[in-house]
């Protein structure tokens, strides 16, 4: 047997039948690639969703770097710190991190030079001082710390609290304004670029396009209904269109069309396949498979480029972070890794880029309840073939009262922000230096447009 | 030297007697009521040994006989045959050490949850009485008097009534579980059928009021909202007593039952306008089954809301900050002022969620709900220093003391009651609140909540706030700014003098002109209307199909599958945002439609599909015969179609369509009626209020 991925490097034994499966779906895909425009470019985005404010200062901890040893990050989280010998060390030229101990996969991964971590990502419209932030000089997002808010702003880039579309939707409105997915085989339009395994959101949702939906059981089907129609399914296709003047109605309506046609097209789609990878039985791993399998069946989607959005709750620990944390990455590490492996098995690793959102950090500084409160900057990580692996962006200095604590409780100024993360995602996309200001509104404030993550 | 250690060798030997008692079971009762467990306590462990418990010499029991989950026996839902059960505890180190038990197994406490017909008139029929518990020598008692009754299941049994004419007063239902453990349940009225000559609203209009004032219109509702009018309907809902959720003892465990009982008190609960206040209510004060997983912790924050849907909302403030489920939830029970030797400061947790969701928003807003703007951006309602100082005053809470205990710093988890005060771990510095307003130094925590309470319940911001939510819960995603400004000057001064007034708010948004316009005029308006959230939507369409609906239903998985799991909301933002715009309507409000995704949308038209030509199960039954029976004239069903569900209003194209597939589809009656039922309860105008 060729010993071809990661996994089967670890554990060539144990997931042998995976790898004749893998084998078999690597060959349907070779069929279902005549249908698609250029398979050779096919490209995924995979945005993952912590949802409640992931706490970085324990995901990517510093043990010895220029701004911050160990000690001085023990010294600001005190019983939420962790113990030096159980992080994951990572290492970038002379620096040495240390990844959350429930992070093997992605150590691993890092290893591999397939993830990238990006220090100080946050909220921001323009570049902004920790002096014109206190001083109010310069307009800084609204509602900072407000779960709502920020999960709206790190979605739409819409530093004010209503953005009303996503900045994925908007990468998903610049490829369907240059035709790049062809409509599927029984369908007159182009499947939706934008899919979500993790319900509505403002991620997907474009200023022209809507996402398409998936559970994580598969496409979603009308039942008890006959390939003719009848009487019944007749009258139900007419009140579709059924107009008293109510927009509720129309918006209700529509969106029960959309999502009988996405359901017929993604239901046979998934049947061309009986790629099966496997993964954890998570929340969280659950959606990745099926993003894994929409990947496989993209050519008979008509897809060249996808967007997906996935999530994962209880982050939001303002008590008992170590333990609840602890679980919570451990899946998460357990759904990258096998998510990586899933689309290596049929080729496509350097295909697709995964990163990661999330509301905020959390204060270095801990609560009464050994938790953690709302913050600001983030150390999100992007991961993938096609990922140049290392650390990005700029930590700050951990020091409580520091240069980078905005408000004394270890709030750290974001020294990147999100809009550099996103470009540099979505020019590997494919989106030309000319179109990205359209997607990132706050691009054109900062000199350096891209993080290099992304070679 | 030897006589003393002799000495000392002796009082050892007896120190270590004593704690090494024979192993023994040191609470043995002589019987466990079904479905309720009782928790045992041994004696004489030797340590680093545990005990394996077993029933009837099956280990951790099973379901027929009880089962154990460590020291705890879980009787059974019914008495086995013979009703008593042996439990024994054995040392797994040394099984010689052993000790049983020998328990009488009781009957369970039985339940009434509805009765039908909810109202009694003239004629003999069956009456059936929906509940839990029931065994095969359950009574029913009706006016007192024991009746021969039939046992259909653990939830349903059914009685014959006769009526001459209409009974003067009200009738009461009690059943009665035998011996072993002979009891009686609770009593449930069923009042007289309204007389139609003396309605004052119009079937319609009675029907569209149902569905905002209640779970949807039924046949008793409609007959009491056309014989009192609405204003005095709403005054007979304010009397009704609570619907009940269960005794926590009872159903330990999971949630399950709990989200059960909801549907069934939606389905079948005289206290309608309560039920729907309390759901609303636990929409804005979020707890969630997610995090607050027993029955036990769950309970006695979902009473709070049928309790004091009615109340000032001032009362509601501090009840629910005070619940030991929300201090568990947001973290406000155990939190203690900054401690420096811990580098702690105090859990920003519940300030921060109590400003913005519970109370005040994010923004200051204008009497009308619209946002107050400084030029052209709006001006927040407070920032984060504010978020600390409320944090702060949220310090030095516990868990309630549990029966026998005494108080501590952290008391031991214990949800029955309020929190209670540990004056050491509170804040008693000065605390600098909304609106300039400084607590001075040195006050207690209730002193400090108190006037935290008040400094929050005084903000103008409160009122509009409140209203438009529940406006929006209750009539519509989009309601005009003077219709708020109309709510948010009751709950400002209902009158009286008196600010928060639940009653007279209700009244309010019930009663203003823009709720009802649209009662007897079928002209909507653009924006009119929202989207049935899930649980509305069951409630409702079950309600207009005269279902039976008993604790054992399968709907809150019903609606978790249309994306809303009661009282299982993902997070404090509850299960959808107020805010959320429905797609393509050029900007409408439509909260509901956060949840309302393609493929959710398709699962709604599925579980119809269930409904109408599948079944729900014996936890929810509907009986179509009658529906068929119009059927035989196509134009009839199509009428009683649209006055059960449309309350009289549906358009003729609607009709057009209607009558196409109730004549098209071949068949019975019954396939015609189905169809007729299909094409009515999956359409979008069905499922958004107008």
């Amino acid at each position: 047997m060729l010993i071809k991925t990661r996994r089967q490097f670890l554990k060539v034994t144990a997931r042998s039948m995976a790898g004749v499966s893998a084998a078999s779906a690597l060959g349907r895909l070779g069929t279902m690639s005549a249908y698609a425009q250029a398979p050779g470019d096919y490209k995924a985005l995979v945005c993952v969703f912590l949802f409640g404010g992931n706490d970085w200062n324990n995901t990517v901890v510093p043990i010895s770097t220029v701004k911050n040893s160990w000690l001085d990050y023990s010294n600001v989280r005190k019983q939420v710190a962790i113990a030096e010998a159980s992080l994951l060390p990572i290492t970038a030229g002379a620096e040495t991190y240390g990844l959350h101990p429930a992070l093997g996969e992605v150590q691993s991964l890092f290893n591999l030079g397939k993830v990238a971590v990006v220090g100080g990502v946050g909220t921001l419209a323009e570049p902004l001082t920790k002096t014109e932030y206190q001083n109010k000089t310069k307009k800084a997002p609204d509602n900072l710390f407000s779960h709502s808010d920020q999960q709206s702003q790190w979605q739409t880039l819409s530093m004010l609290s209503a953005g009303t579309s996503g900045w994925g939707g908007r990468v998903a409105d610049w490829v369907d304004s240059r035709n790049y997915n062809v409509p599927p085989s029984g369908s007159a339009t182009p499947f939706p670029t934008a899919i979500s395994v993790a319900g509505n959101n403002s991620f997907s949702t474009g200023a022209a396009s809507s996402p398409a939906m998936v559970t994580t059981a598969g496409a979603t089907k009308l039942s008890n209904w006959p390939s003719t129609p009848n009487a019944r399914t007749s009258a139900f296709q007419n009140l579709l269109s059924f107009d008293n003047g109510v927009k509720l109605v129309q918006s209700s309506n529509g969106i029960l069309q959309a999502g009988i046609a996405d359901g017929t097209i993604l239901d046979a789609a998934l049947l061309s396949s009986s790629f099966n990878p496997t993964f954890p039985n998570t929340t969280l791993a659950s959606q990745l498979k099926m993003v894994a399998r929409i990947i496989n069946v993209h050519g008979a989607l008509g897809a060249n480029r996808q967007i997906f959005f996935v999530s994962m709750g209880g982050y939001d620990n303002h008590e008992n972070l170590l333990n609840i944390q602890n679980t919570n990455l451990g899946q998460l590490s357990d759904a990258l890794g096998a998510f990586y492996d899933a689309v290596q098995s049929v080729s496509l690793e350097n295909n697709v880029t995964l990163f990661m959102e999330s509301d905020f950090s959390r204060t270095c500084q801990p609560n009464a309840n050994n938790g953690s409160d709302h913050a600001w900057a983030s150390h999100p990580l992007a991961m993938g073939g096609a990922v140049t692996g290392g650390v990005y962006g700029t930590f700050p200095d951990l020091d409580l009262n520091g240069p980078d604590d905005v408000t004394g409780r270890g709030v750290y100024l974001p020294t990147t922000a999100l809009d550099q993360y996103g470009a540099t995602l979505a020019r590997w996309f494919g989106v030309p230096d000319q179109d990205l200001n359209a997607v990132f509104p706050n691009l054109v404030n900062f000199q350096q447009k891209y993080l290099g993550f992304m070679g | 030297m030897l006589r003393s250690l002799i000495v000392l060798f002796a009082f050892f030997h007896v120190c270590m007697g004593s704690l090494l008692a024979q192993f023994a079971i040191t609470n043995k009762p002589a019987s466990v009521r079904a479905m309720t467990y009782h928790n045992f306590t041994v004696t004489g462990l030797p340590s680093g040994s545990a005990v394996v418990w077993s029933v009837n010499g099956v280990v951790n029991g099973n379901t027929t006989v009880g089962t154990n989950s460590g020291a705890r026996y879980n009787a059974p839902n019914f008495p086995p045959s013979p009703d008593t059960v042996v439990v024994t505890a054995t040392v797994n180190t040394d099984p010689s050490l052993t000790d049983s038990a020998t328990v009488q197994i009781l009957n369970p406490f039985p339940n009434l949850a509805s009765v039908s017909p909810s109202m009694m008139g003239v004629g003999s029929f069956t009456v059936t009485l929906n509940g839990w518990g029931f065994v095969p020598g359950t009574t029913v008692k009706m006016n007192g008097v024991a009746k021969p009754t039939t046992y259909v299941s653990s939830t349903r049994l059914t009685v014959a009534a006769s009526f001459k004419k209409i009974p003067q007063s009200d009738t009461s239902f009690q059943v009665l579980n035998p011996d072993p453990g002979a009891i009686a349940s609770n009593v449930l009225l069923a009042p007289p059928t309204p007389k139609n000559s003396r309605a004052v609203a119009s079937d319609s209009a009675a029907r569209r009021f149902l569905e905002q004032a209640a779970w949807g219109p039924d046949a008793y509702s409609v007959g009491r909202v056309r014989t009192l009018g609405f204003d005095k309907w709403i005054d007979e809902q304010f009397d009704e007593p609570v619907s009940v959720y269960q005794d926590p003892a009872m159903i330990n465990v999971s949630n399950a039952p709990v989200q059960a009982r909801f549907f069934t008190n939606a389905v079948h609960g005289r206290d309608q306008l309560r039920q729907r206040l309390a759901f609303a209510l636990h929409k804005i004060w979020v707890v969630s089954g997610v995090d607050i997983t027993s029955p036990p912790r769950l309970i006695p924050y979902l009473r709070i809301f049928p309790d004091l849907a009615f109340d000032n909302y001032r009362t509601i403030m501090r009840k629910v900050t005070l619940n030991p489920a929300m201090g568990e939830y947001l973290d406000m029970r155990n939190n203690v002022k900054a401690n420096p030797a811990r580098g702690t400061l105090p859990n920003e947790n519940y300030g921060r969620e109590f400003l913005q969701l519970f109370t005040i928003g994010l923004y200051k807003l204008n009497p009308d709900g619209t946002r107050q703007l400084n030029g052209s951006v709006p001006i927040p309602t407070y920032d984060q220093g504010t978020i600390g100082e409320f944090s702060r005053v949220f310090t030095g809470w516990t868990y309630p003391v549990m029966p026998g205990a005494a108080p501590r710093a952290f008391n031991p988890a214990y949800y029955e009651g309020d929190m209670v005060p540990w004056e050491p771990n509170h804040d008693t510095g000065a605390k600098a609140l909304l609106n300039g307003t400084v607590l001075p130094a040195g006050r207690s925590a209730d002193q400090d909540l108190d006037a935290a309470l008040d400094n929050v319940f005084s903000h103008t911001n409160v009122g509009p706030f409140v209203g438009k939510n529940l406006i929006q819960q209750l009539v519509t995603s989009n309601p005009s700014p003077a219709y708020i400004a109309r709510v948010s000057a009751v709950f400002a001064d209902n009158g009286l003098g008196v600010r928060g007034d639940m009653k007279a708010v209700i009244r309010a948004i019930l009663l203003d002109p823009e709720a009802r316009a649209g009662d007897e005029d079928p002209t909507p308006t653009a924006s009119d209307g929202h989207l049935k959230e899930p649980v509305l939507f069951f409630a409702q369409t079950l309600r207009g199909l005269n279902s039976l609906v008993n604790d054992s239903n399968s709907l809150p998985a019903r609606g978790s599958a249309l994306g809303q799991n009661a009282f299982f909301p993902a997070s404090v933002f509850s299960y959808f945002s107020p805010f959320f715009t429905a797609p393509n309507t050029g900007g409408l409000r439509g909260p509901e439609f956060q949840i309302h995704t393609r493929t959710s949308a398709i699962e709604r038209a599925n579980q119809i599909n269930t409904l109408i030509y599948g079944s729900y199960g014996g936890g929810a039954t509907v009986d179509l015969t009658t529906w068929a029976t119009l059927a035989a004239t196509p134009s009839s069903l199509a009428d009683e179609l649209g006055k059960v569900f449309l309350f009289g209003q549906m358009p003729s194209t609607f009709r057009t369509e209607l009558l196409a597939a109730i004549t098209g589809t071949p068949g019975t009656n019954l396939d015609k009626a189905r169809a007729g039922l299909y094409a009515t309860l999956t359409s979008g105008y069905y499922s958004v209020k107008k």
